[in-house]
């Protein structure tokens, strides 16, 4: 029986020595559900996989199969690749591995050296690599955008993007669309002015840049006052979405800064809390849609933006879900950007709701104040960077909610100095309350039915979550929460079907692969990745 | 110990001498004849036998131009020196406070910017890396080439020029265990070897000859053995002597673009 599973390992490998992560393959990446080729899974970014070995019947029968401590107290946040049996995951700050996805065994490791003093808001953190070729490409804490082989770990090349010292960092896992290697900047608490940027895979040469501030004589600068567009925030820091077909790219962009006192950028402060549509060819903007104009609550849009192509009011439509950090969630057409559907998600005391373009109807006196003002959703949002799923199976929307948490707004004195923080306030405290007065604060997993935005089920949890979510054909759902519970939920009822607690909390989105003909499922918990399939 | 409130902390705490100029620059106090003499008593102790008794360097890079890759402020120094390379054979020192800066003090006092010229003309050393040395069969350089051996893409910054020639000249002398070879019978009858990437008691890890990154069970091996021999064969006698030069030439000048500070 061993000596048949090697001799099936090296059929396996001796069909991944020609099957190179071609930019053809990326495309295909839906119908490939035995590797994990991008942040998301697919240019769709739905994280569903097309698997279903693992399904409603058996998930039960999960067992711990490896686990790899990183050893670093950093938070971990990366979603692992997994290419013909191997798997490239980050340590946190930015140390690479290729791991044997069979067995958790090191194949090799990058390790990055980094200076010491590196301004960042919330945590050394990185989100993944991202693969083209036999190449992995890696956004750094201090700016700079890494190739490395594949197959050993070597530096191909090393360009700086930014200069970290500005309050600038690379933590999403970049996007790869054709020849090009996409990524965006951290730091909207830094005053920053924020962008994404094309690299050239094969060199590091600089194609293109997007400035998601628009500069003088740049439509969207007049939404900024004075000076302040040059500090206007705006990062992008979590992977973007592709479609093809319309050959644009898809991202969301950060909070404008300085985040609670807009006094010193009156307007509606473009590309902010934004998702824009960008040709990856020459980086032209198409179209925006901003979720949150004048935010004052420091609710960054970004999250990753779900592509579905499906009937909405009764029409084939190209679309794309938003559960936005404001409370709301959006249906917009991802070929123009028009305004479809929306409706708050969780309790939201902030808008009266949004008009017929989607433009929240904001209600007055809601923002920071010196004494302190109570908002919900939370400085955390009500939802975050954590990623939702979406099954065509059920037609469902799958999110991680914050439910009845608000923040206390305070409005400081923003003073800008390059590199340091620029937000405008004294913190805030965060903490569990009634939303009528009869029911806790809570995290949950809810469903939503795109065409109504209405709840179909929910899924609520003691403690809130900050774990993404991935479903798959099985059926199944996975998610977990800061107590450390992992769960496998039915998708369509929210059941719940299994659980393990893993003693740390989620800080990643789960993802899935199949190794020698067996489904993996895989999912950080506290500093490390624990790898489930079924009993042997 | 990655952050700088810390380190300033032990500089600030333990030697108050220490200057802090006008934008934060950390210099060295410690610099005087009597400081040298003591940092160099600890460099032959315990940095010498990589970056060699003279700091021209060995398995480590050499120090005497006076430019460092990891910076060249006496602070990068300081940090480099305390906490190592991550990535490389150098593991940070159990020194602090002043000896540290001692060692830094010495480590200044061997640069010869103007000093080491090699003889090998680099120029052509590329042209016989590419041509007649066959190196990119097993080596990585520019994007191309093999991966038995080390990539070469950097080898100019992280080794010494006289550790090159010799690891041309007699490449079996110093083999890292990540340059061994595993060679393995399956109990299938099938031969697979490779560079030994990794290896515990039930598994080992491979970059096998094909460029495909294998991981065996060892249940499933009928026998295998580990090569501790260097699979690289001397270019003694297969190019002249100012052949290895220019070859060697050629390897220093390899070094990644950005990097020296």
């Amino acid at each position: 029986m061993k000596s048949l599973r090697l001799f099936a390992a090296l059929l396996v490998f001796a069909a991944a020595a020609s099957a190179q992560v071609s930019s053809e393959r990326l495309l295909k990446a839906e119908d490939d559900p035995g590797n994990w080729l991008t942040y998301s899974g697919s240019y769709k970014s739905q994280r569903h996989s097309k698997l279903d070995q693992i399904n409603r019947e058996n998930v039960n029968d999960l067992q711990l199969k490896w686990v790899f401590q990183v050893r670093s107290l950093e938070k971990f946040q990366a979603t692992p690749l997994v290419v013909d049996g191997v798997m490239y995951v980050t340590r946190p700050p930015n140390d690479v591995y290729a791991l044997d996805a069979k067995t958790g065994r090191i194949f090799w490791t990058y390790k990055h050296n980094h200076p010491d003093k590196v301004n960042i808001c919330c945590g050394r953190v990185n989100r993944g690599v991202a693969i083209l070729g036999d190449t992995l490409f890696m956004g750094t804490i201090d700016g700079r955008l890494l190739a490395l082989d594949a197959k050993t770990g070597a530096v191909k090349w090393d360009e700086t993007v930014v200069d970290y010292t500005g309050g600038y960092s690379l933590t999403m896992a970049p996007l790869i669309v054709k020849d090009k290697v996409i990524v965006g900047t951290a730091g909207g608490e830094y005053g920053i002015r924020g962008f994404i940027e094309a690299r050239e895979a094969k060199t590091g040469k600089k194609l293109w840049r997007f400035y998601t501030i628009p500069g003088p004589g740049e439509p969207g600068h007049e939404t900024w006052e004075g000076d302040s567009w040059k500090r206007g925030g705006g990062s992008a820091w979590l992977t973007g979405s592709y479609d093809p077909d319309l050959n644009l790219v898809y991202w969301g962009i950060g909070n404008p800064a300085p985040d609670w006192n807009g006094d010193v950028r009156k307007g509606d402060n473009l590309y902010s809390d934004s998702v824009i549509a960008l040709n990856p060819d020459d980086g032209k903007l198409k179209w925006h849609f901003q979720f949150t104009p004048h935010d004052l609550w420091d609710w960054d849009s970004v999250q990753v933006p779900v592509l579905v192509d499906r009937e909405f009011k009764g029409k084939q439509r190209k679309l794309m879900l938003w559960g936005n950090r404001n409370g709301f969630f959006y249906v917009l057409d991802r070929a123009t950007g028009e305004f479809l559907l929306g409706k708050a998600f969780v309790h939201q005391n902030w808008a009266k709701g949004l008009d017929k373009n989607g433009r929240p109807i904001k209600i007055p006196g809601m923002g920071p104040s010196r004494e302190g003002k109570k908002v919900y959703p939370s400085v955390q949002g009500a939802t975050n960077w954590y990623s939702p799923t979406y099954s065509s199976r059920t037609g469902l929307f799958y999110l991680t909610v914050w439910e009845g948490y608000p923040s206390v707004y305070r409005k400081g004195d923003p003073t800008y100095t390059r590199g340091n923080r620029y937000v405008g306030s004294l913190p805030q405290g965060i903490y569990p309350d009634v939303v009528n007065d009869e029911e806790p604060g809570y995290g949950a997993v809810r469903a939503l039915d795109p065409e109504t935005g209405e709840m179909e089920w929910e899924f609520k949890m003691a403690e809130v979550s900050e774990s993404g979510l991935i479903s798959t054909d099985g059926d199944v759902m996975f998610s977990g929460s800061m107590e450390g519970q992992f769960v496998a939920l039915d998708v369509f009822t929210g059941n719940l079907l299994w659980r393990v607690n893993l003693g740390g909390r989620m800080t990643n989105s789960p993802m899935t692969y199949m190794v020698d003909g067996e489904q993996h499922v895989a999912v950080v918990g506290g500093n490390s990745l624990f790898v489930f399939g079924l009993r042997d | 110990m990655r952050g700088w409130n810390v380190l300033a902390l032990t500089v600030g705490l333990a030697v108050p001498v220490c200057a802090q100029t006008g934008h934060g620059v950390v210099t060295n106090r410690f610099t005087s004849p009597e400081d040298v003499a003591a940092g160099g008593r600890i460099f032959r102790s315990h940095c010498a036998s990589c970056h060699g008794l003279d700091g021209a360097g060995g398995k480590g890079p050499d120090l005497t131009p006076g430019v460092y890759r990891h910076g060249s402020e006496d602070l990068d120094l300081y940090n480099t020196i305390s906490q190592g390379v991550p990535g490389s054979e150098m593991a940070g020192i159990f020194f602090e406070g002043k000896q540290l800066w001692q060692i830094v003090a010495y480590v200044r006092s061997l640069a010869n910017p103007d000093g080491g010229q090699l003889p090998g003309d680099a120029a052509n050393g590329g042209t016989l890396v590419r041509g007649k040395g066959g190196c990119l069969q097993c080596h990585m350089a520019g994007g191309e080439g093999g991966r038995m051996g080390p990539s070469l893409d950097d080898i100019g910054a992280a080794r010494s020029a006289a550790h090159l020639k010799e690891a041309i000249l007699e490449p079996g002398k110093d083999v890292l265990p990540s340059h061994w070879t595993f060679k393995a019978t399956t109990k299938k009858g099938e031969s697979i070897s490779g560079r030994r990437l990794n290896e515990d008691t039930f598994s080992v890890q491979l970059l096998d000859s094909k460029d495909r990154l294998v991981s065996l069970a060892k249940s499933d091996l009928e026998s295998y053995e580990i090569v501790k021999t260097s699979v690289m064969p001397s270019y003694k006698g297969m190019l002249t002597d100012s052949e290895v030069d220019d070859v060697v030439a050629y390897l220093v000048s390899l070094k990644r673009r950005g990097t020296a500070r």
